[in-house]
């Protein structure tokens, strides 16, 4: 089973990624940081809910309070026992800049996220199709 | 009158000798001869002695003779004494024979003598008569002086041989005419005058001065003396000494012409110097020349590759305007190749002591000119060049015609003289000119005020300033008199070291690279120069000094400083205005599309969540409610694109425009019946491709979505502009009133409403944009009904581009 971390601040948004995952049949366990900082100290184990060490997938937003997700890669791919991290950046910005940073840090994928939640339920199926299909081996 | 001449020791020594050679001879003929004639051999020797010494000596003779008979021959032998009576007496016969014998000699040669004395006078009387005379005829026909007796009338009586070299006449061909008649004319009244005056006056010695014909004719100048000897008989007449002062004449004549002419330099040296001007300077030496040297006289300078008269000056005035006119009508030619133009060529003098007609017709220039130089009657000519500092300046010329006079090589020398001072006249005229003219431009420069200029000296002095420098440093000239303006003392401090360096320069170079210092005015205040110095020539410590005021200058550099700041901070405040801006457009991306994506996702939920219990009505509101939601999406979206336009720059790349065309058709996806037409002649541009394909996507997008008709036709056609490409989109639509052509580039104007056709009013603001942030315009054509043609510019070369 992946565990899947979800680094959101907008409860709108954490809500569709949570009916979508519904909608798909998807049990995964899913937990929610709202900023990059809140996601790196559960990563690192800290607080109430650590996320286990293995079979982890970041599902990224980019626009955060307190740290950014571009920040928050950087912090990612400094710290040696995370760095190996896949992330997934779900995010509503267009921008090239953000779409290079992303990739710079070596990002699994970067999903913008759809106005109507029918094609974000199609998109997040497609990724969980993909991760189970990658899982496999 | 006979006196002894010899020796009276010689006279009485023969004496004694004549009587010891007649002892001894008596003595050795003792044997042979009697003793009866002792005194025998002594009458010789007292003879002998008489003879050669005179009386004395015979006398001596004659005692000693008896003393030695006594002694020798009569008894007693050997004694003097004690002879006989008769004995005695025939000593004393003997003496008195002997005295008598002497006187008689004695007598004999003193008649002698005087005899030969008086033969030797009479003979050389003799001889000096003969010899005075021949000298005497000697001196009359060998003397240049001639030696002529006249009658009182004149008539010749005799004239001395010297005549025929003197005159040419033979002597004698003289005799008997009147002298008076061989007097030159003027000459004959005061030698009459003369011969009158002697005639009345014997004795008188009266010099005359005249001229005498020559028998060829010429005239012979002497110088006469006459003596009147009519009482004297053996004369009876008027001894006139002439000699032949010809030469002396001459040499005086020369001797006059020489001082005339060393006047007439004198004379032209005064006119010479007596202006400063040479064109008048030389109108004098011309006048001034006329008529002393020459009939006519002309002046000519070499101006360039021509010959210009410049003065002219003519026995007859009248003459002047002639050769003027002749000299307009004919001027000089420079390859001329005689006269002037030769002499201006090779700088040497000529002479042509006679003009010859063929040197008129080397010199003519035409017909009529040879006519006109053949009535000017030339006889001789002088032209002479005038040289100073080895420079060919011009040419004089003296010509003679009426006077016909011909030049010599003396009047050469003379006319060389003139020239030669002419020249040097003509040369400080000249530099006089260029220094007064050099003087005029400096003065021009300096008094024009254009710039300051000042000079100075190296103890701190500014001895001279124009205007504009005491303008520049706020004091008058009167302070500058005073000596009030010390350029060290206006030098701040600061510019000491400036200024050492300058002076440095100034001492190794001669001149000093400009540069920029202050100095101090009057008021205290400080005026920024532009200062460049130079020494004068040869002086190692007074120079002159160019001052400009730099003052506008500095202003303009102070403002343009300040406005390039402005610029600077006016960019990074735009600068800083984008960023903020592609701030706000990300935000809005971000921020503003998720709220509205929550509605949207909440309002499916909704839906989804209601199920079976939703109306049909509600249906409709929560449909209409996502259709707003995508509305202010694309409104958003529409901001970004525009606000983005014309700030991002990409990479320019090479665009077939034909492929690009069918690629943006392809994503429009029009209906299958309308008509989207690509003209052939599709450039290809070095250019971004999404801006091209914003404009072309809108403008064929706007075609399609506005057209009233589902079969529409769009033509897209190309034309080359030069610099630009002209693309038209056309379409055969509703066409667009002309009051809304100007409105429709307006960010947010739509024409229809938007539940109608669903449009954010962005698209041709953005085309708007884009193309005129490229460089190029966009219009349209349309009448209402007629469809509607955009036309915009694009640019062929990414140089063209803003």
């Amino acid at each position: 089973m992946v565990n899947f971390l979800l680094v959101d601040d907008d409860e709108v948004d954490v809500m569709n990624v949570k009916r979508a995952f519904k909608k798909n049949n998807i049990t995964t366990p899913l937990r929610v940081a709202s900023n990059g900082l809140e996601a790196l100290a559960m990563l690192r184990g800290e607080g109430t809910s650590p996320v286990p060490l293995s079979r982890k997938l970041i599902l990224l937003d980019l626009n955060m309070p307190k740290m950014g997700g571009i920040e928050f890669l950087q912090e990612l791919r400094a710290d040696p026992d995370l760095k190996t991290t896949p992330v997934i950046v779900l995010t509503t910005s267009d921008e090239d800049n953000d779409k290079v940073e992303a990739y710079n840090l070596n990002v699994a994928g970067y999903v913008l996220k759809p106005v109507t939640f029918s094609k974000f339920v199609e998109a997040m199926a497609a990724l969980n199709q993909y991760w189970m299909l990658s899982e496999i081996p | 009158m006979l006196k002894p001449t010899r020796p009276v020791l010689l006279r009485y020594s023969i004496a004694v000798l004549a009587v010891g050679v007649a002892l001894l001879l008596k003595l050795l003929l003792e044997p042979l001869i009697t003793q009866e004639s002792p005194f025998l051999l002594f009458f010789a020797a007292v003879m002998i002695s008489a003879w050669f010494g005179g009386l004395g000596p015979g006398l001596g003779a004659t005692a000693l003779a008896a003393l030695a008979s006594d002694y020798f021959f009569l008894t007693p032998v050997y004694s003097v004494l004690g002879q006989s009576l008769s004995q005695n007496l025939r000593l004393g016969l003997f003496v008195l024979e002997g005295m008598l014998v002497s006187s008689i000699i004695a007598a004999l040669h003193t008649a002698r003598g005087r005899a030969e004395i008086s033969a030797l006078t009479a003979y050389r009387h003799q001889e000096n008569l003969l010899q005075s005379e021949a000298r005497f005829r000697s001196l009359v026909q060998n003397s240049s002086d001639i030696i002529m007796i006249l009658k009182p009338d004149g008539t010749i009586g005799y004239d001395s041989p010297s005549v025929e070299r003197i005159l040419g006449y033979q002597p004698e061909a003289l005799v008997g005419k009147n002298a008076l008649a061989y007097v030159h004319p003027e000459d004959v009244s005061v030698v009459q005058a003369t011969l009158t005056n002697i005639v009345q006056r014997s004795g008188s010695v009266v010099p005359v001065e005249y001229r005498f014909r020559h028998l060829n004719g010429s005239w012979v100048h002497l110088d006469s003396v006459g003596n009147n000897c009519l009482d004297d008989q053996s004369v009876q007449g008027i001894v006139i000494n002439s000699r032949d002062i010809s030469v002396a004449k001459r040499r005086e004549a020369e001797r006059q012409r020489a001082e005339s002419a060393a006047r007439f330099l004198a004379e032209a040296s005064t006119v010479l110097t007596a202006s400063l001007d040479y064109e008048t300077t030389l109108a004098n030496v011309a006048h001034l020349a006329v008529p002393r040297m020459a009939d006519w006289c002309v002046v000519d300078i070499a101006a360039a590759d021509r010959v210009r008269r410049l003065a002219v000056a003519h026995l007859d005035p009248a003459k002047v305007e002639l050769i003027w006119e002749l000299n307009r009508r004919y001027p000089e030619d420079p390859s001329g190749p005689e006269g002037i133009p030769k002499v201006l060529r090779t700088g040497q003098p000529e002479l042509y002591p006679e003009i010859p007609d063929a040197l008129l017709v080397a010199v003519a220039q035409d017909h009529e000119h040879l006519k006109i130089l053949r009535e000017l009657g030339f006889k001789s000519a002088i032209v002479l060049p005038l040289i100073a500092r080895g420079r060919t300046l011009g040419a004089l010329t003296f010509v003679t015609a009426e006077s016909r006079r011909c030049y010599s090589r003396a009047d050469l020398s003379l006319a060389e003289d003139l020239a030669y001072k002419a020249a040097f006249a003509m040369d400080n005229a000249l530099l006089y000119r260029e220094a007064q003219e050099s003087e005029a431009r400096f003065r021009r420069v300096v008094e024009s005020n254009i710039i300051g200029i000042i000079f100075w000296d190296a103890s701190g002095n500014i001895t001279e300033a124009n205007d504009a420098f005491l303008e520049m440093v706020g004091y008058t000239r009167s302070e500058l008199l005073l000596g009030k303006l010390r350029w060290n003392d206006m030098t701040p401090a600061e510019y000491q070291t400036l200024d050492q360096k300058a002076l440095a320069e100034l001492a190794a170079t001669g001149a000093c690279t400009p540069f920029e210092k202050e100095y101090i005015r009057k008021d205290g205040s400080r005026v920024a120069i532009l200062l460049g110095s130079a020494l004068l020539e040869g002086s190692q410590d007074q120079g002159v000094c160019f001052v400009l005021d730099i003052r506008a200058r500095k202003r303009a550099e102070q403002a343009l400083r300040s406005r390039a700041a402005e610029l600077a901070r006016l960019t990074r405040t735009l600068e800083k205005r984008n960023r903020e801006l592609d701030q706000f457009a990300y935000v809005t991306s971000h921020d503003l599309k998720a709220p509205l994506r929550a509605i949207a996702n909440l309002s499916q939920w909704i839906e989804e969540d209601l199920g079976d219990a939703l109306t049909e009505e509600t249906q409709r509101q929560m449909n209409l409610l996502r259709g707003r939601v995508h509305r202010m999406e694309a409104l958003i979206n529409g901001i970004l694109q525009y606000s983005r336009a014309g700030r991002v720059e990409a990479k320019p790349e090479t665009l077939g425009v034909e492929q690009l065309l069918a690629e943006v058709i392809d994503s429009l996806a029009p209906p299958p019946e309308f008509t989207i037409k690509v003209e052939p002649g599709m450039p290809t541009l070095l250019t971004e491709r999404v801006p091209l394909e914003q404009v072309f996507a809108n403008l064929i997008g706007n075609a399609l979505k506005h057209h009233h008709r589902r079969n529409g036709t769009v033509a897209i056609a190309a034309k080359d502009q030069g610099e630009f490409y002209e693309f038209a989109v056309a379409d055969d639509g509703p066409g667009i009133l002309p009051q809304y052509h100007e409105k429709v580039f307006t960010i947010f104007q739509t024409l229809e409403a938007r539940d109608k056709v669903e449009s954010t009013g962005i698209g041709l603001a953005l085309v708007k944009k884009i193309v005129e942030s490229k460089g190029g315009s966009i219009r349209l054509d349309s009448q209402a009904g007629r469809g509607t043609t955009f036309y915009f510019d694009w640019p062929k070369h990414l140089s063209a581009q803003r």
